[in-house]
């Protein structure tokens, strides 16, 4: 724990070092340590900030959200229906290395650089993601398993909700978090881009008129909301599944 | 006859589903009067044209350049810093919070800082792939090094092989499969970044031709450059599977 605050503090020291002490870097293109902690603070108490990153996560949420409704249910299908998911592979294969920003252009000329953009590329990227996932998941789901409920006479409804949806659970959970993680991503690149309103568009705003703190300020910003995302994220996957076999027999 | 019969139905049940999408995108478009959506045969016409002029050729020489470039510093960086990080857990853990910052930045917001510090061009693009695509390779080579370093250690001490023969033989076979499976999420990631890159500070390269093309309303030359963006991933992703596929022959876990 010492050595972690002291290599965080360390690496804040170099910083300050490099740009007000030793004169490696030009202060307009890296500003000093406690400049950009008061653009940091300016930042924090105005309104404009807040809206960015509102619009930010909304897009986000709404993007992995219409994944999730979308990719859940066809990827349990096509894991289950064998004849489906060899039908489906071909193109869910190719699909899903199609990088998402490669459809920017056609969804500013269709769509237009708007929040709307934003949502639709976020819920493209997860989507594939999940997808794969939920078909893994489904497919490894143990045929004995699937044939003891059937002998206990488990109705049809049962069946696939607790035995075939829990057995497929770990890997549909850790393609959400996957597909989040990936979806904001997603979501900050067409904001840089695009210029669809969030703090992505807000930090290339900064950079064109000059504003280098502010730029500083906003990146830090976004660091801190991937890290707790990340985090976040993993933690919820770990106390969602913690009833799984395969995650107690974690340290 | 009876095989034969089984594999001509297992290829129409593998393809049909493309060949349907395209010949249907095919003869819907055909027709087509929207400005957006031009028929598929028109996209083709344009990219035969990018072919003859050379325009094709040039930009994808410029990306495929540039994907080269950053992967040779990925596999070199993400590889040596994971066998430190690796090995020694004293330093990992000190830096842990450090580096869980910086791979949880969202790569694409230090682009306008890269722009300022490096200017539009190569360097700044080819920076920009390293440090987004590095930490598959890096994570996965730290796990793979560390397991490596424990029980297998022992034993080669005990057999008194050199430090070198204990890293070449032991060590970086043994942290082999983690590493490439870094490198297989890496990979196409990095083809995500090269056209990121492209589109924010570059003058060539196809992630440039599709935004100008939109921005011009060469809605054609966009669809065909999206087109082969998209294929890209794919080529690499396939290329590289047989690659491993050679690569990791020798492992028990394959065969």
């Amino acid at each position: 724990m010492a050595a972690q605050v002291g290599a965080v503090a360390t690496m804040i020291l170099l910083w300050q070092a490099a740009v007000a002490w030793w004169g490696l870097v030009d202060r307009s293109t890296l500003p000093t340590v406690p400049s950009t902690a008061a653009a940091l603070l300016d930042e924090v108490r105005t309104p404009e900030l807040w809206r960015n990153l509102g619009h930010t996560l909304s897009a986000w949420v709404a993007g992995v959200a219409i994944a999730t409704v979308l990719a859940v249910p066809t990827g349990l299908a096509a894991g289950r229906l064998r004849w489906l998911g060899r039908v489906v592979n071909l193109p869910v294969d190719f699909l899903r290395t199609v990088p998402p920003v490669t459809l920017i252009p056609l969804l500013i000329l269709t769509v237009g650089p708007s929040w709307r953009l934003s949502v639709a590329l976020s819920s493209f990227a997860a989507f594939w993601i999940i997808l794969v996932q939920t078909i893994h998941g489904a497919q490894s789901t143990p045929a004995t398993v699937l044939d003891t409920a059937k002998t206990y006479r488990l109705t049809l409804m049962d069946r696939l909700w607790y035995v075939f949806l829990g057995a497929s659970a770990p890997s549909i959970v850790t393609g959400l978090r996957l597909g989040a993680v990936v979806g904001l991503l997603v979501t900050l690149s067409s904001e840089v881009i695009a210029g669809s309103p969030g703090l992505g568009k807000q930090v290339m705003l900064a950079q064109i008129s000059g504003d280098t703190p502010v730029m500083y300020a906003t990146i830090i910003v976004v660091g801190l909301l991937g890290l707790g995302v990340n985090t976040g994220l993993a933690r919820a996957e770990r106390s969602l599944l913690s009833w799984h076999p395969a995650q107690q027999a974690r340290p | 006859m009876k095989r034969v019969g089984s594999i001509v139905v297992a290829v129409v049940t593998a393809t049909g589903l493309p060949a349907l999408i395209i010949g249907a995108w095919w003869l819907l478009s055909a027709d087509s009067t929207s400005f957006y959506f031009p028929p598929l045969r028109e996209i083709v016409e344009a990219g035969a044209e990018q072919w003859r002029t050379g325009e094709l050729q040039r930009n994808l020489g410029a990306s495929a350049g540039n994907w080269v470039i950053a992967l040779c510093i990925i596999l070199i960086a993400g590889i040596g810093a994971g066998f430190v990080l690796g090995r020694y857990r004293g330093v990992h853990q000190a830096l842990f919070p450090v580096l869980e910052f910086a791979r949880s930045m969202p790569a694409v917001v230090l682009l306008p800082v890269m722009l300022l510090v490096l200017g539009q061009g190569r360097s700044m693009q080819v920076a920009a792939i390293a440090y987004a695509a590095v930490w598959p390779v890096l994570l996965n080579s730290i796990e793979g090094f560390r397991s490596a370093g424990s029980q297998m250690d022992d034993v080669a001490r005990s057999y008194r092989l050199s430090r070198w023969d204990r890293v070449t033989r032991i060590e970086i076979p043994a942290a082999l499969p983690r590493i490439l499976s870094g490198v297989a999420v890496s990979l196409p990631l990095a083809v995500g970044v090269v056209v990121i890159a492209e589109m924010v500070g570059s003058t060539e390269g196809l992630g440039h031709a599709i935004l100008r093309a939109q921005q011009t309303f060469e809605v054609r030359d966009m669809w065909f450059g999206t087109i082969v963006i998209g294929s890209l991933g794919y080529v690499v992703t396939v290329v590289y599977r047989w690659l491993c596929w050679v690569l990791l022959r020798w492992h028990p876990e394959t065969n």
